[in-house]
C-alpha cells in the first residue's frame, strides 16, 4: 500500500530525509569500512613483501565482501570472526603501544611537570571559577523556528561544510597516498643488479656475461663514467675516472702496458665508439689491450692509447684526432674502428649528409626549445609527479608489470630518441653512411699525411653481421634502435668499401658461444677475437714502418 | 584541509584567469631608433633594412660538431646561398683564383651589404689589377678560429679545394677567453650557454620536483601575482627579468691576463697548425689574418660611445690584445693597425665596422693575398 502524502502537510512539515530510514541490510559505509583496512594491508604487504601477497589479500577481501553482501548470516559470522580477531589483536597492540607511549611520553612529561611545578593541562581558556569550557559555536546557533519541522540546514554552512569535508577528505587521501609512495620507495640501489645498456636487460641474465664475477662492479663503473663531459665541438669527451676495472687517465681509457723490452715502442692511437673504448671489458681486456698482448707475443712493443669514446661516430673520432695532433706528440699510427654508431645515426635520424653525432637531434631540440617551456611546470608534470609518488599507482604498476612480458615501464629518456622510423630507406641510409665515412677517411688520411701518421680504418663486427648463436637471439629485439634494415644496410655499405678498409665484420663468425651482450658490445672473449683478427693488418703496417 | 585546498584552487583559478595581457614580442632590433645614435652608421639609408635582415638571420642553424652554421637566406642586402654569404662576382676576364674566407661576423660582413664585405672588396681590388678572384665567404657569426678551421676541413671533403684559404680571427677568440677562460681546448663562444641549457634540459627531463610544483603555483597564483605587482611598484629595480643569453657575455672581475693571453695564443697556434696541415695535404695555400678592433685603434669622436655599449667589457682588452699580437709568428698577417689614423668613425661596436672599414681592411690585406696568389702557378 502506498502511503498517501498530504501535500498541505508536507508544505509545513517536509518529509523526513531518506537516510533517516532504518537500513535493512549492509550499508555502503559498512562495506567500505570492511574493505578499507584490507586494501591498506594489501598495499603495504604488496609493497614490502611481494605484489602477489597484496593481490591475494585484495582477492580475499573482495570475496568476503561479496559473501557479506549476499548473505547477512555469513556477514554476521564474518563480522564476529573479524571482531574476535580485532579484539585480540587490538588488546595486544594496545598494551604494547600504550606501554611505549606511557614510558616514552607520559613519564618524561610527568617528571618535567613535577620539576617545573606546572600543570600542562591548564589551558587558561576556561572561565574563572570553573574548568568547564564553552562549546565553540554554541552562542551563534539560532533556535528552531518551526516546531516538529526538519531543520537540518539550520547551521547554514552545513552544505558548504560537506563540500569542504569532501574536498578535504580527497586531498587528505591523495596526501596519504603520496606520502606512502614517497616513504615506501624502492629498495636501495645497492641491492639492485648493476645497470646495463638500454634494452639489454640485466647483465647477469645475459649469456655472454653469465658467471663473470667482475661484471656487476664493471658495469657500475661504466655507467658512472659513461656520459663523460660536455665538449662544445665534439659533443662530449671522456672524463677521467678511477675504478677497479675501468680507469680513464688524461682522457684516455687505460690500456695494458707492453712488457716487451724496448726504449722506442710503436705508438698507436685508437679511436672509435664504445666498442673500442671497451664497454663490457676490463682495462686489461679491451681491444687495444689485447693488441698490446698480441704484439708482445710477437716481440713488438706496442704503446696503445685508447681514445675510444662511447657513442662516437667516425667524424667525432677524426675531430678528436685533429685536436690531439695539435696538442701531443704525433703517434706512429692511428686506428679508426667504426660502423655501428655511424649506421645507427643514419637509421635513426638519417639520411644525415653533414658530419654530426648520435645525440644531435636530442641536443638540437634541447638547445632550440623556447626557454619558457623549459622553466614552466605543466599540469601534466604535476600529474606525472603524483603518479611517481603515489602508492596506489606504484602498486598498480608493479602488479601490471608482473602480468606483462615487457620489463618495467621506464620514463621517457634519450633512448627513445633512438627509435628507428618504420619507413627507413635502406639505399639512402647506406649511401649517406658510405659518403660520410668516405669523407672521414679522406680527411683523416690527409691529416695523417700532414703529421706523418699512418692511419687504418677498421669496420667493426656487430650481431647483425655475425648472426646470433644460442644466447644471443633475444638481443636484437631489445635494442632501442631495432629495425630489419640493419642487415641489408650493412651489406650494402660493406659491398662498397675500398681496399684500404680492414673489414672485421666477419671476425666473430663461427664462434659457438655467445659473445655479444647487446647488438654491438662483446664480452672480453669477443674483444680478444676482434684483436686477433685485426692484428695481422696492424702488424703489416708496423712492419712496413720499421 | 578542505578549506585550504578550496582557497588554493580559487587562488590558482583567479591567477590563471587574471593573467597578464599577452605581451608583444619586441622586434630583434629597433633599427631606426638603435642606429641613429651610432656615428659610424649615420646617414646610411640602407642600414635599417640591412640590420633587420641581419637580426632575422641570427646565428644560423644548429650544427652538432660546429655549434652552428649559417642558414640560407634571401634579402635585399644580405643573402646566404649554400651556407656562404653572397659575394661580388668578378668581371675580370681570366680563369678565377678560388679563395675561401673564414672567420667570425667581421668576415661574414655584419654591418655591410653583400657587395661591400671584406671578400667583396677584395674581389673589386683584384679586379682593378686584372686578377679574377672567385671569393667564397664562409664567415659565420661569432665563430672562433677553431670553428673556421673545422668548417674548412669539412668543406675540403665536400667540394673541390680552393687555391687559397684565409682565416681572419682574433676578437671572438679573445672574447671567449675573457668570458669563459682560460679555455685550453677548442671551444666556441656559446659553449657555456649550451652546456647549461643541456644540463638544465636533462634535469627537467626527470621527475617533477616539489620545487617545480611550487613554481607552478607561484606562476598561477593570483596572490603571488598581486604581491609581485605591488612589490614592483615599491621596488626601485623594475620588473624582475629572467636570465638571457646576454648575461653570459659578462667578463668576470678576476680575469688573469697572462692566463687568458697564453690560452688564446695556444689555441690560435693549434688552429693554424691544423689548418696548415690539412691545407698542405689538399694543396691549398693558407693565410692567417689578425683583425683590427676598436681596442687596437684609438677611438675617434663618434666611437668612444661604442665602448660603453659592449657586452664583453674589460680594461684588459688592450693589454691582452697587444700581448697576443706580440706573440704572433711571422706567417700571421697582422691587420690590427690598418684602421689607425682614419679620421672618421668606422666602428659601430667594438669589432664591427661600416663598409668603409671593410674596404680599408681589404686594401690593407690585399698585398698579402696578391703575393700568395702570385706565388702559385696560374691555372
Amino acid at each position: 500500500v502506498t502511503p498517501e502524502v498530504d501535500r498541505g502537510a508536507t508544505a509545513v512539515w517536509p518529509l523526513p530525509p531518506v537516510d533517516e530510514a532504518v537500513p535493512s541490510g549492509p550499508t555502503v559505509a559498512s562495506v567500505l569500512l570492511r574493505a578499507a583496512p584490507a586494501l591498506v594491508l594489501a598495499l603495504l604487504l604488496g609493497w614490502w613483501l611481494e605484489p602477489w601477497v597484496g593481490v591475494a589479500i585484495v582477492v580475499a577481501a573482495a570475496v568476503l565482501t561479496l559473501v557479506s553482501l549476499l548473505s547477512p548470516t555469513a556477514a554476521r559470522g564474518i563480522d564476529r570472526a573479524f571482531a574476535a580477531v580485532s579484539h585480540g589483536v587490538g588488546r595486544g597492540l594496545s598494551a604494547v603501544v600504550l606501554t611505549v607511549v606511557f614510558v616514552v611520553m607520559f613519564v618524561p612529561v610527568g617528571l618535567v611537570r613535577r620539576v617545573l611545578r606546572k600543570d600542562l593541562l591548564a589551558t587558561g581558556a576556561a572561565a574563572s571559577g570553573t574548568t568547564w569550557l564553552t562549546r565553540w559555536g554554541w552562542r551563534d546557533r539560532r533556535l528552531p523556528e518551526r516546531s516538529y519541522a526538519s531543520e537540518r540546514d539550520l547551521l547554514g554552512g552545513r552544505r558548504a561544510g560537506r563540500l569542504l569535508w569532501g574536498v578535504g577528505l580527497v586531498v587528505a587521501l591523495v596526501a596519504v597516498d603520496a606520502s606512502v609512495g614517497t616513504v615506501l620507495v624502492d629498495p636501495p640501489a645497492a641491492s639492485t643488479p648493476p645497470p646495463v645498456a638500454e634494452g639489454s636487460g640485466e647483465a647477469a641474465a645475459i649469456p655472454a656475461l653469465a658467471g663473470l664475477d667482475y661484471v656487476p662492479q664493471l658495469f657500475a663503473e661504466q655507467f658512472a663514467a659513461e656520459s663523460g663531459q660536455y665538449d662544445a665541438l665534439l659533443g662530449w669527451r671522456l672524463e677521467d675516472s678511477d675504478g677497479e676495472y675501468l680507469n680513464i687517465v688524461g682522457e684516455e681509457r687505460v690500456s695494458a702496458t707492453s712488457a716487451a723490452a724496448t726504449d722506442d715502442p710503436v705508438v698507436v692511437w685508437f679511436f672509435g665508439g664504445s666498442a673500442m673504448y671497451g664497454f663490457g671489458q676490463r682495462d686489461e681486456h679491451t681491444i687495444p689491450s689485447e693488441l698490446v698482448a698480441l704484439a708482445e707475443a710477437d716481440g713488438v712493443a706496442l704503446e696503445a692509447h685508447n681514445f675510444g669514446t662511447p657513442a662516437y661516430v667516425n667524424w667525432q673520432g677524426l675531430s678528436l684526432f685533429n685536436q690531439l695532433l695539435t696538442e701531443r706528440e704525433a703517434p706512429d699510427l692511428a686506428v679508426f674502428y667504426d660502423g655501428y654508431n655511424d649506421l645507427s645515426m643514419q637509421l635513426v635520424d638519417g639520411p644525415v649528409t653533414e658530419p654530426s653525432h648520435v645525440l644531435a637531434r636530442v641536443q638540437e631540440q634541447q638547445l632550440t626549445a623556447p626557454a619558457a617551456t623549459v622553466d614552466r611546470t605543466s599540469v601534466q608534470d604535476i600529474g606525472g609527479w603524483w603518479a611517481d609518488h603515489s602508492g596506489v599507482t606504484n602498486l598498480y604498476r608493479r602488479v601490471r608489470d608482473r602480468f606483462e612480458d615487457d620489463g618495467p615501464e621506464v620514463q621517457l629518456t634519450e633512448a627513445e630518441a633512438s627509435a628507428v622510423p618504420a619507413d627507413v630507406d635502406v639505399d639512402a641510409t647506406a649511401d649517406a653512411t658510405a659518403d660520410l665515412l668516405a669523407r672521414g677517411r679522406e680527411l683523416t688520411a690527409a691529416v695523417g699525411e700532414a703529421y706523418g701518421v699512418d692511419v687504418q680504418f677498421w669496420f667493426q663486427p656487430t650481431l647483425y653481421t655475425k648472426g646470433p648463436v644460442e644466447g644471443e637471439g633475444q638481443l636484437p629485439g631489445r635494442a632501442a634502435n631495432r629495425t630489419p634494415a640493419w642487415i641489408p644496410t650493412i651489406a650494402a655499405l660493406r659491398a662498397g668499401f675500398p681496399a684500404e678498409v680492414v673489414d672485421l665484420a666477419d671476425a666473430l663468425d663461427g664462434y659457438p658461444d655467445p659473445l655479444f651482450w647487446d647488438t654491438v658490445h662483446t664480452n672480453e672473449t669477443g674483444a680478444r677475437l676482434v684483436a686477433e683478427a685485426a692484428w695481422p693488418a696492424l702488424l703489416a703496417d708496423l712492419t712496413e714502418m720499421t | 584541509v578542505g578549506l585550504v585546498t578550496a582557497l588554493l584552487v580559487a587562488d590558482v583559478v583567479a591567477g590563471t584567469l587574471l593573467a597578464n595581457p599577452a605581451q608583444e614580442v619586441p622586434a630583434p632590433l629597433d633599427a631606426e631608433a638603435g642606429l641613429d645614435g651610432i656615428a659610424a652608421l649615420a646617414g646610411l639609408d640602407y642600414a635599417p633594412e640591412l640590420f633587420r635582415e641581419q637580426f632575422v638571420q641570427g646565428e644560423g642553424r644548429y650544427d652538432a660538431l660546429l655549434g652552428w652554421r649559417m642558414e640560407d637566406t634571401a634579402g635585399e642586402y644580405l643573402n646566404i646561398v649554400e651556407g656562404e654569404r653572397v659575394t661580388r662576382t668578378t668581371t675580370a676576364p681570366r680563369e678565377p683564383r678560388v679563395v675561401w674566407f673564414f672567420g667570425g661576423s667581421t668576415m661574414y660582413g655584419f654591418g655591410q651589404r653583400d657587395e661591400h664585405t671584406i671578400p667583396s672588396e677584395l674581389v673589386a681590388l683584384a679586379e682593378g689589377e686584372g686578377i679574377a678572384l672567385d671569393a667564397h665567404n664562409f664567415g659565420a657569426q661569432a665563430y672562433v678560429n677553431w670553428q673556421g678551421v673545422s668548417r674548412f676541413a669539412d668543406l675540403l671533403t665536400d667540394r673541390p679545394a680552393p687555391d687559397l684559404a684565409v682565416f681572419y680571427d682574433g676578437y671572438n677568440d679573445l672574447s671567449l677567453q675573457f668570458v669563459d677562460g682560460p679555455v685550453r681546448q677548442p671551444s666556441h663562444a656559446l659553449a657555456r650557454v649550451h652546456r647549461e641549457r643541456l644540463v638544465a634540459s636533462s634535469a627537467t627531463d626527470g621527475s617533477t620536483t616539489a620545487g617545480d610544483i611550487r613554481r607552478w603555483w607561484a606562476d598561477h597564483s593570483a596572490t603571488v601575482n598581486l604581491w609581485h605587482r605591488v612589490s614592483d611598484r615599491f621596488g626601485g629595480d623594475g620588473a624582475e627579468l629572467r636570465l638571457t643569453e646576454a648575461e653570459p657575455s659578462l667578463v668576470p672581475d678576476a680575469v688573469d691576463p697572462d692566463a687568458v693571453t697564453g690560452a688564446a695564443v695556444d689555441l690560435l697556434r693549434r688552429g693554424r697548425d691544423l689548418a696548415s696541415g690539412v691545407a698542405g695535404a689538399y694543396g691549398v695555400e693558407v693565410q692567417f689574418w689578425f683583425q683590427p678592433t676598436i681596442y687596437t685603434k684609438e677611438p675617434v669622436p663618434g666611437e668612444v660611445e661604442v665602448l660603453e655599449r659592449v657586452a664583453v667589457r674589460t680594461p684588459d682588452w688592450v693589454p691582452v690584445t697587444q700581448a697576443v699580437r706580440d706573440r704572433l709568428p711571422a706567417d700571421v698577417v697582422d691587420l690590427a693597425d690598418v684602421l689607425d689614423d682614419h679620421p672618421d668613425p668606422l666602428f659601430w661596436d667594438a669589432v664591427h665596422t661600416n663598409e668603409t672599414g671593410a674596404r680599408l681592411i681589404a686594401e690593407a690585406a690585399w698585398p698579402a693575398l696578391r703575393s700568395a696568389l702570385a706565388g702559385q702557378a696560374q691555372p
